[in-house]
């Protein structure tokens, strides 16, 4: 009889521990959102590939459920009335580059998918998280090529995001290899002699290397896009065995050669039409951020890109013309074209410019239905992004609902109403987010750990000439090496340092009160910048120039004397050659924020 | 006659007490098969993905029924065999299935302590919340789970000989793990393993609890399906065993 007691406590323990486990908080706005079921009906549906002119559409638990005319939809689900409005799959742009805030800001713009060509390889394991998350509702998803692939110097280093090149095609497979482990979803490469754009000629990869990333890339299950803007080049890189191209070539009128080539190696093109007006400068920005509402909705840094200076010297109407010829002729052989905006370079910003985007394919005689396909079904297609760019049954209830009719007039993209993504609505108001805490920011920025989170930063990001390089940062001393030159308005060289992720991200360091920068080198000018604000470069960054000493300079610097300085926003602290041109060298021995 | 009596003249009854009992007894090999899956969870689940913390709950609670039900039938069966326990049970005046329920009844017990273990871990570090029906599905699928995996352990616990049996076992039970994606998501696995999840009974196992406890949902019809076919299978392969064994 006492066994059977203690058995009965051992199993009334056990159920009790297996009740007693916690279950989600019965907050009445979770709750709701996680039975999220609705209908919308009688309204204009573009499913990815064709309009239905009054269609009803039925969303359960982040999933289209059916969607067609006259749907039987059981009397429980809240209905949605959609006269006069369209509603789209959520856009993807084929082409950007995830810095700072970009998944938030495209979402905010029905942009729900973001492939991107190159953006820092430490965003990707989040990235590839989070696209799997059906329950956030507050960041496009991001495919990503990660790390791209380019020669020593050549384009795409020049962002201060580290770059391995690839200097031999020995190289290519161990370099693919590495991406895969990173977490890249394709692989890009960069073919850019920099002619095109009246820039000093760049380092490229050539036909060898590429073709080994190529075939590497291809072993290995992953698509090989490439970065061309001559037609050469765009050659080449078809020849090699690319799968796409990632911008459209401008400096000569496609050929007959060249379509030849590539229809029948099936090639796509994501022709980024508005980044080469941005450049250009061939957009009317002052007309694009006077649509009405975009205050609300638009970020400091969107802003800032759209605006920023074009670092290309050249004619913007011929470039552009070309551009656009390329993209008719294209289009009419049949090439399959892709939307992406190439955002944030100049004249470009997250989401808003793959509406700019779409506009510019119409008026290259893209039809609106096939200019939406290639937003939404088409790279879903190419990309292989199940349940995206869809409207259908089984997909995912990633839409975009917008007022009138795209397919008479495609600027009607931009006239969103309402956003879900994961059948969740999206809120399309920009709300700063409040800086990160610096608590765990380290005082000494030589210490182990912190220094190798130093890069090298040169102008040739505002269009200058200057070449730097770390040589090494070990034992709390950072070696940085590189050539000052002449060709942008204010040459600068040196290293920078951000406390923030992703880079520039600010962080509040209010409570730092003093900076202590010291290095041995020549004697000659040597200047701090301070990077602060909300969004990157916001403002301009406070410069102090630092005092000569015997064995270099130095400087000590109060911080809440700087002017135009916020350090409850800090973003980032660089130190920098400046002013008289040479080739220089120092080390820093001393970075202390305290 | 009470309760306590008529369950005390059940052999069914005391032969799942003294299996118990004898893992009672035994904590050095108890402690380390409860605490295996529960660690492993605690390193994988826990400290290098985060964010994983609740499919990985389930598929490492499924990992550790898999483990509990292999072992304790596979090599309880041979070495219990070969020392001649069996030859003597099958003199005593009690049915075997009594021993086999006995065992099955301990395998779930266990089975029960790790998805417990396992789950309050995911509840307490890995922020994992569920709906108590859900809580319940997931002890209920896994619990049921453990029979056709006793079954596969009993096959080769009838097959195998004492010194071959841990070896065999580990071999075929490690590898099922890995490939149905108990330790890490089968979109994970390199692309050529990906397919041979399917066709593997954990993996379908893992997916009705995902299913179930609502954290990926699936097609649960085929997945019991192929359960029970591997149960059937499972079951003929003991039958076959059982005479080998009992001819000898």
């Amino acid at each position: 009889m006492r066994s059977l007691i203690v058995i009965a406590a051992c199993v009334l323990a056990v159920l009790g521990l297996i009740l007693a486990l916690p279950t989600p908080d019965k907050h009445p706005e979770t709750r709701k959102q996680e039975a999220r079921e609705f209908a919308i009906v009688d309204t204009r549906i573009f499913d990815g590939q064709a309009f239905h002119a009054s269609a009803d559409i039925w969303v359960q638990d982040g999933s289209i459920v059916a969607m067609g005319e006259n749907l039987d939809i059981p009397a429980r689900v809240e209905r949605i009335e959609g006269a006069g409005d369209t509603l789209l799959p959520g856009l993807i742009d084929a082409h950007v580059h995830t810095f700072g805030q970009a998944q938030s800001d495209a979402l905010r713009f029905g942009v729900t998918t973001l492939l991107d060509m190159f953006t820092s390889p430490a965003l990707l394991a989040e990235g590839r998280r989070l696209r799997e998350d059906r329950s956030q509702s507050t960041k496009a998803d991001l495919y990503s090529a990660g790390m791209l692939a380019t020669a020593r110097s050549g384009h795409g280093t020049q962002f201060g995001v580290p770059v391995t090149p690839v200097t031999a095609p020995e190289q290519a497979e161990q370099w693919v290899d590495a991406r895969i482990a990173e977490g890249s979803d394709f692989i890009k490469i960069v073919i850019e002699p920099g002619t095109l754009w009246g820039a000093s000629p760049l380092p490229t990869l050539n036909e060898d290397t590429v073709r080994a990333l190529v075939t590497a890339a291809k072993a290995r299950g992953l698509m090989a896009l490439a970065h061309v803007s001559t037609q050469a080049d765009a050659i080449m890189a078809i020849e090699a065995g690319v799968d796409g191209l990632v911008h459209v070539f401008a400096d000569a009128m496609a050929s007959d050669a060249f379509i030849e080539l590539a229809k029948s190696n099936g090639v796509f093109v994501i022709p980024t039409a508005v980044v080469m007006a941005g450049v250009g400068g061939q957009l009317d920005l002052e007309a694009l951020l006077a649509e009405p509402g975009i205050d609300q909705r638009i970020s400091q840094e969107q802003r800032q890109s759209l605006l920023q200076e074009s670092w290309a010297k050249l004619n913007g109407q011929a470039l552009l013309d070309r551009s656009l010829a390329n993209v008719r002729a294209m289009h009419e052989a049949g090439i399959v074209l892709l939307a992406g905006s190439d955002a944030p370079n100049p004249g470009t910003a997250h989401g808003l410019s793959l509406h700019h985007e779409l506009e510019l394919l119409v008026s290259s005689g893209v039809s609106p239905a096939e200019a939406l396909a290639s937003a939404t079904s088409v790279p879903a297609a190419v990309f292989g992004l199940e349940g995206r760019g869809c409207l259908t049954a089984g997909c995912r209830a990633d839409m975009v609902w917008v007022k009138g009719n795209p397919q008479t007039d495609i600027r009607t993209t931009r006239q969103i109403t309402q956003i879900w993504k994961n059948g969740r609505l999206v809120d399309r108001s920009f709300k700063p987010s409040a800086a990160a805490s610096g608590d765990n920011v380290a005082t000494d920025l030589l210490a182990e750990g912190v220094i190798r989170t130093w890069v090298p930063a040169d102008d040739r990001f505002i269009g200058g000439q200057s070449i730097a390089t770390i040589l090494s940062a070990e034992n709390g001393q950072l070696e940085v090496k590189g050539d000052l030159n002449p060709g942008s308005p204010f040459p600068y060289s040196g290293a920078i340092w951000s406390p923030g992720q992703p880079f520039m991200t600010p962080v509040d360091l209010s409570d730092r009160k003093r900076l202590r920068i010291e290095i041995l080198g020549e004697s000659n000018e040597w200047m701090v910048m301070l990077f602060s604000g909300s969004g990157s470069n916001s403002s301009v960054p406070a410069r102090v120039a630092m005092e000569k000493t015997a064995t270099g300079a130095a400087v000590e610097i109060r911080l809440e004397d700087i002017q135009g300085f916020d350090s409850s926003q800090l973003q980032a602290i660089g130190i920098f050659a400046v002013e008289t041109p040479r080739e220089f060298a120092f080390t820093m021995t001393e970075a202390r924020l305290e | 006659m009470n309760i306590a009596t008529r369950l005390n003249q059940n052999s069914y009854w005391q032969m799942s007490l003294t299996s118990w009992l004898s893992l009672q007894r035994m904590p050095a090999y108890s402690l380390p098969t409860l605490l295996f899956p529960i660690m492993f969870y605690a390193f994988f689940g826990l400290v290098m993905a985060r964010g994983y913390a609740q499919p990985m709950m389930i598929t490492f609670s499924c990992f550790g029924v898999l483990g509990t039900a292999m072992f304790a039938f596979g090599i309880g069966a041979a070495t219990e065999r070969a020392q001649g326990w069996w030859l003597l049970l099958r003199a005593a005046p009690m049915p075997l299935s009594a021993m086999l329920t006995g065992k099955l009844v301990a395998v779930m017990a266990f089975s029960l302590l790790i998805i417990l273990g396992i789950s309050w871990l995911a509840a307490l570090f890995g922020d994992v919340r569920l709906a108590t029906l859900e809580w319940v599905a997931l002890f209920v699928v896994l619990l049921a789970g453990a029979i056709p995996f006793s079954l596969l352990g009993l096959a080769l616990g009838l097959w195998l000989s004492p010194n071959a049996a841990p070896g065999v076992i580990n071999l075929i039970y490690l590898p099922l793990a890995f490939l149905s994606g108990l330790w890490i998501p089968v979109s994970q696995l390199p692309g050529p393993l990906q397919g041979l999840a399917e066709w593997l009974p954990p993996y379908h196992l893992a997916g009705l609890a995902l299913h179930f406890t609502g954290t990926q949902s699936g097609p649960w019809v085929l997945h019991l399906g192929v359960l029970l076919l591997f149960t059937a299978l499972c079951a003929g392969l003991v039958a076959l065993s059982w005479r080998r064994f009992q001819g000898s």
